[in-house]
């Protein structure tokens, strides 16, 4: 039987047409750059992207879905976002916020404690801050109205809420919620931080 | 008096000087030498000898205090590439030098801020092991960020 001797040229044509084709994705079995770093560094990478990049970064692998969806990630990315800090304020991050809503348009919102309503202090970019007191314990839970474009009409209760560039009351009680997307939040404070403890609840409401 | 020096020894056991003064600057190392003094060759067993001549420069940096933020925002933008940028974030982080960390870590998120999710997964060389189903679900959740 006739053995094939491969000549030198042959050898250099099956690496050029066979190997350096597949060599990126060759790459990718031998060197995962992305499994030998350290996890707080891709965290505090994360950390520095906009909501939008972060939600997109949550396709990117189940690896950085787990990441992003640790509550302890939602406090880094906080503290990270451009905020103005106001003495006596709670902040909550709106990515939080984001994580549960289908409407883009955040205009303003409303939050609710205990009860009352709250009027909201400030919105920057990728935080809320509102005024939220505490309760006895340390633990409060904050509902937070997401107002979307169009100004609506409400049923009842107070609340504030403005629509394109103007302000109006807004706002619903009970269970007659209006069609606004709410987010429940429960938040447990410990002294100036807020620890995000769950999602409770979505509520989307039929009143209109 | 001699200024006094210390040896870093990188992955593939290369041996680098650095006056001890400037070393410093890695928490990590100043620590060591506060501890025994570090006389021996300080190991760094997940840093290799390119990343670690890297950071040896950025710890040899002769710059006012006030040009620092430049400079190390410079230092990592002429290292642009995203695998040298994170083995130099993790060398900062093994060595704690917070500044060269920070500015390696913002440059990489800067890079993979615009990518699309093939790119991101090529340039940090991630498997994609999500199922189609799983990325619509999330494309339907978050409409309003695709």
């Amino acid at each position: 039987m006739m053995v094939h001797q491969q000549t030198t040229e042959e050898i250099d044509i099956f690496i050029s047409e066979k190997i350096k084709p597949n060599f990126v994705w060759f790459r990718t079995l031998i060197d995962p750059l992305w499994k030998d770093l350290p996890e707080e560094l891709m965290i505090d990478i994360l950390s520095r992207l906009t909501v939008k990049t972060v939600i997109h970064c949550k396709l990117v692998c189940k690896k950085w879905r787990d990441l992003i969806l640790d509550s302890s990630f939602v406090n880094l990315h906080l503290s990270k976002s451009p905020t103005v800090p106001i003495p006596g304020h709670h902040v909550i991050p709106l990515l939080l916020l984001f994580l549960t809503v289908r409407q883009p348009k955040v205009l303003m919102v409303a939050a609710m404690n205990d009860g009352q309503w709250t009027v909201v202090v400030e919105a920057i970019e990728e935080i809320i801050v509102v005024e939220v007191e505490e309760a006895n314990g340390g633990g409060v839970v904050v509902e937070v109205v997401i107002l979307v474009e169009e100004v609506v009409e409400v049923a009842n209760g107070v609340g504030v809420g403005v629509g394109g560039d103007r302000w109006c009351g807004g706002g619903c009680r009970g269970d007659r919620w209006c069609s606004w997307p709410t987010v429940v939040v429960e938040v447990a404070m410990f002294g100036e931080e807020v620890v995000v403890q769950e999602m409770v609840e979505v509520v989307c409401g039929g009143y209109r | 008096m001699s200024k006094k020096t210390l040896t870093l020894m990188s992955k593939d056991k290369q041996l680098f000087n650095i006056e001890e003064h400037l070393a410093v600057q890695s928490v990590t190392i100043r620590n060591m030498v506060k501890e025994d003094g570090a006389s021996s060759v300080i190991p760094l067993p997940r840093v290799d000898s390119e990343t670690l001549a890297l950071v040896i420069e950025y710890l040899n940096r002769q710059q006012a205090p006030e040009e620092d933020e430049d400079y190390v925002k410079k230092f990592v933008d002429e290292r642009g590439e995203i695998p040298t940028l994170l083995e130099l974030a993790q060398a900062a982080l093994d060595l704690d030098i917070k500044k060269l960390m920070d500015a390696a870590c913002m440059k990489v998120a800067d890079l993979i801020k615009d990518f699309t999710l093939e790119e991101v997964r090529e340039a940090l060389r991630i498997e994609n092991d999500r199922t189609p189903e799983e990325e619509k679900a999330i494309r339907d959740e978050f409409q309003w960020a695709f």
